[in-house]
This record gives C-alpha cells, sequence and structure tokens, in this order.
C-alpha cells in the first residue's frame, strides 16, 4: 500500500496539482487552480472529502489576501492545498494541525522556484527575436511547449519531493514533539478559521 | 475579419501569461493572440516583421480584460495598413500610446473586480453553499459547490473577455466610453455587498458550531475578533496571524504545563 502511494499515487497526484497549477499562472484563469477546488478535488482522490474540503477552504481564505497584479507573487494556493491534503491523506496521515502549516511554507517555497522560472522566462523573447529575424514569422509551439513543460514538471516534482520528504519525517515529528508545541500547533488550526473569515470580511467591506 | 480570426485571437488570450517573464511580462503572450490578425492583414513577410517586433515590448494587463486591449489594438492595426505609406509612423505612435495606456487603466478596474471583487465574493458564496447543501444532507454537495464556484466567476469573465475583444475591435479609441457605461464600480460594490452577506452569515455558523473543534461561542467569536482588529486596524496578514496565534498557543501550553 505504502510502496504503491510512493510509486503510482504520489506522482499521479502530484502531476494533476502541477497540471491545475498552469491554470493559476500561465493558462486561462479559469479559477480551477484556486484551493477552495483543489482542495476538495485531492480529499477526493484519496478518499477523503472533508478534509480536502476543509484544507482547502482554510487555504483559500489565507491566499485570498494577495492578488497576482503585475510581478507580485501571492502565497500558491495550489501548491499549499496539493500539499496540504497529500501529507494528511496519506500513509503518513500528518495530522492537520501541522499539515496547515506545512502547506503554507510549502507554498512559499514554491515562491521561490516561481521567481526562478520567471527569470528564466526571459529567454523566450529573445528566440521570439531570433524566429523572426530568421524565418519571418515566430513557432509558438516551440516556446509555448518548453514554457508550459517545465513549469508543469518542476511544479510536480517539487510537489512529490515535498510530500515524500515531508510526510514521514512531520509524522514522526508529530509524535515526538513536546505536548505544548502540539497544542500550540492545535490552537493555531483552531485560531485559523476566524483568522481566514477576518481576512475575507475585511478584503469583501474595503472600499474600492 | 472574419468571426474566425476573433475566435482565433479569443482562444489565444487564454496564453496571454503563458510565457511571462520579469523582462517582457505578457509580450510574448499578447504577439501570440495577436498573431492571426497580423498575419491576416500583413501577408508580405517584411511588413508582418515590423507589426510583430512593434508589439514585443513589455507589456501587461489584467489577464481578463485583455480582450479589450487585444480588440482595440487589432483595430487600430487594420487602420494602419489601410493608411498611405507616409502616415503610417505617426499612427504607429498613437497605437502603442493607447495600448499602454489602455492596459493600465483596465488593469486597474479589471483587478479592482476580478480580483478584489468577484474572487473572494465567489469564495464566500461557495463556502455558504457548501454549509447549507452539507447541511440538507444534497446528494454531491461537494461537485455542486465547485461547479458554482467556477460558474460565478468564469460567467463575466468570459463575457468581458469576448465582448472587449468584439467591443474593442469595432469601437478602437471610442471603446472607453463603453467600458465606463458598463458601470465597474457600482457592480463590484453591488458583488462586495453580496459577498459580505455570505461571509457574515457563514462566520455566525462557524461560531455557534466550530469547524475545528473547541468551545461553543466564546472562543471562535475571540479568535475572530483578535484576528480582524488585526486585519482592519493593523493590516496583518492572515499568515501572521496565524504565527502570533501558534506562538500564543505555545506561550499558553508551556504556562499550564
Amino acid at each position: 500500500m505504502v510502496a504503491g502511494w510512493y510509486t503510482v499515487l504520489l506522482p499521479a497526484m502530484s502531476g494533476w496539482i502541477a497540471l491545475l497549477e498552469l491554470d493559476g499562472v500561465l493558462i486561462g484563469q479559469w479559477m480551477i487552480s484556486r484551493p477552495i477546488l483543489v482542495g476538495p478535488l485531492m480529499g477526493l482522490l484519496c478518499g477523503k472529502p472533508a478534509l480536502g474540503l476543509s484544507l482547502g477552504i482554510l487555504f483559500e481564505l489565507f491566499t485570498l489576501d494577495k492578488s497576482p497584479v503585475g510581478s507580485v507573487m501571492p502565497l500558491n494556493g495550489t501548491v499549499a492545498a496539493g500539499t496540504g491534503v497529500l501529507l494528511s491523506a496519506g500513509p503518513d496521515v500528518v495530522p492537520l494541525a501541522l499539515a496547515f502549516p506545512a502547506g503554507l511554507l510549502l507554498s512559499a517555497g514554491h515562491r521561490r522556484l516561481e521567481s526562478r522560472l520567471r527569470e528564466y522566462r526571459s529567454i523566450y523573447s529573445l528566440r521570439a527575436f531570433q524566429d523572426i529575424d530568421r524565418d519571418g514569422r515566430v513557432n509558438w509551439e516551440g516556446l509555448l511547449l518548453p514554457s508550459l513543460g517545465r513549469q508543469v514538471l518542476m511544479t510536480g516534482v517539487f510537489v512529490y519531493a515535498s510530500v515524500f520528504v515531508f510526510g514521514p519525517l512531520l509524522s514522526y515529528a508529530w509524535g515526538e514533539a513536546p505536548v505544548f508545541l502540539r497544542r500550540a500547533l492545535e490552537f493555531g488550526l483552531r485560531a485559523s478559521a476566524g483568522i481566514g473569515l477576518a481576512s475575507l470580511i475585511c478584503s469583501l467591506g474595503r472600499k474600492i | 475579419m472574419e468571426t474566425a480570426v476573433f475566435r482565433s485571437v479569443f482562444w489565444r488570450s487564454f496564453f496571454i501569461q503563458s510565457c511571462w517573464s520579469f523582462e517582457g511580462r505578457q509580450n510574448l503572450g499578447f504577439l501570440m493572440a495577436l498573431d492571426p490578425v497580423l498575419k491576416k492583414i500583413y501577408p508580405d513577410k517584411r511588413e508582418y516583421r515590423a507589426a510583430a517586433i512593434r508589439h514585443l515590448s513589455c507589456f501587461n494587463t489584467q489577464p481578463y480584460v485583455s480582450g479589450c486591449v487585444l480588440g482595440v489594438t487589432a483595430g487600430m492595426e487594420v487602420q494602419r495598413a489601410q493608411l498611405p505609406e507616409g502616415e503610417r509612423k505617426e499612427f504607429e505612435k498613437k497605437m502603442i500610446s493607447m495600448k499602454t495606456s489602455l492596459s493600465t487603466a483596465l488593469a486597474a478596474v479589471g483587478d479592482a473586480f476580478f480580483w478584489g471583487s468577484l474572487r473572494p465574493a465567489a469564495a464566500a458564496c461557495t463556502i455558504l453553499l457548501w454549509l447549507v447543501l452539507w447541511t440538507l444532507r444534497a446528494p454531491h454537495p461537494i461537485f455542486l459547490g465547485a461547479l458554482f464556484y467556477v460558474a460565478v466567476f468564469n460567467a463575466p469573465a468570459l463575457w468581458v473577455r469576448w465582448k472587449g475583444l468584439l467591443g474593442g475591435f469595432r469601437r478602437r479609441e471610442t471603446l472607453v466610453e463603453d467600458l465606463a457605461a458598463l458601470c465597474w464600480t457600482k457592480r463590484a460594490r453591488m458583488i462586495r455587498r453580496i459577498g459580505l452577506a455570505a461571509a457574515i452569515i457563514v462566520l455566525a455558523a462557524s461560531i455557534l458550531v466550530p469547524p475545528w473543534g473547541g468551545s461553543f461561542g466564546a472562543e471562535p467569536a475571540a479568535l475572530f475578533a483578535t484576528a480582524f482588529a488585526l486585519r482592519r486596524f493593523g493590516g496583518v496578514t492572515p499568515t501572521r496571524t496565524y504565527a502570533g496565534a501558534v506562538v500564543l498557543g505555545a506561550l499558553g501550553a508551556a504556562a499550564l504545563q
């Protein structure tokens, strides 16, 4: 069961998360990459829909705060919800109280990767100029496919590696952690619904 | 211009961010979306090349309103192609300036409407819908809620993309008047009010029935009030408030031990 999780299910789900993440960054912006959808979807795939739903809603409320305006890179809600649910619903069963901050931290880690990818993509403008100079036309497939492929691959590997490494590690750490720390994280989880709703109400009540 | 060309531009506009970089931002995506129009009006490679290079300069706007900028630019490119040689240079300057100013102005409107109003309101309404469906024990609550969220957000987003493209092409510089008639701010305010009402109902429910355990009423209400005050008056982000809650929890638990 555990071997099947790491060799089949986890790679497949990491791939799904990476594909969905394209919507938030590169293609469409149909909102299918929002944690409010990714959480329940991953929960359903793992057989724990209620867990996916609650984590998805929490991550949605926490990531609504900032908008991807200009070059601003808010927390990646897709990665947060995806890794959070996989950590909690996987065979290592990381408790929600720990899976939630882990998802937030991993999404912040993914922001660095995203920044590198955006820097790298400058090369495609140069290639477009070269295409126009050489053939008088731009080879769009030659630009799009590597750009999208690289994003999917990097995000997929990031999600897989995160769950693969941190799943057993966090599960072990939770068992060994002092009681006050576990209580603190449980309190943080209880507070998170109120914090998220406060953020939502503030953003909706703001004057425009 | 045939509808097939517009359809192609519309479809390609979904890829406007596909090569987003810090240097050019959406420049490649914009050129890719405009490509069918440029190919149509400039069959000559030399002319096409000049037009493509014109649109490879840095460009950035809100993705949902990109249709308007694409439409106006496509319309102006068609107009330019029909001008005598001597007037083209001057018109190109006007076109680029129009493209830049329109992209900036529309980005501000689009950000406030889509990111700032529709996205949180859609989330609040979806959470409320899930709560209702769960309470009523309706079949497939997750699927219905997800469908609702996608539909509520995408219906106006797709409409603005398509109508903006067509309207921009037909009205060009005068598109601004059409956009002003849409009363974005008024609509955004209405959407926010609906979202706020939904969020307040969800809040009341979460205080009465705390979703992640804890005592009835007092604790979740106190936590919400603190988080609200920090966010509203101190501008503290939810992640920082959460970190503060964990630290507070650790201190409290250590003291109790």
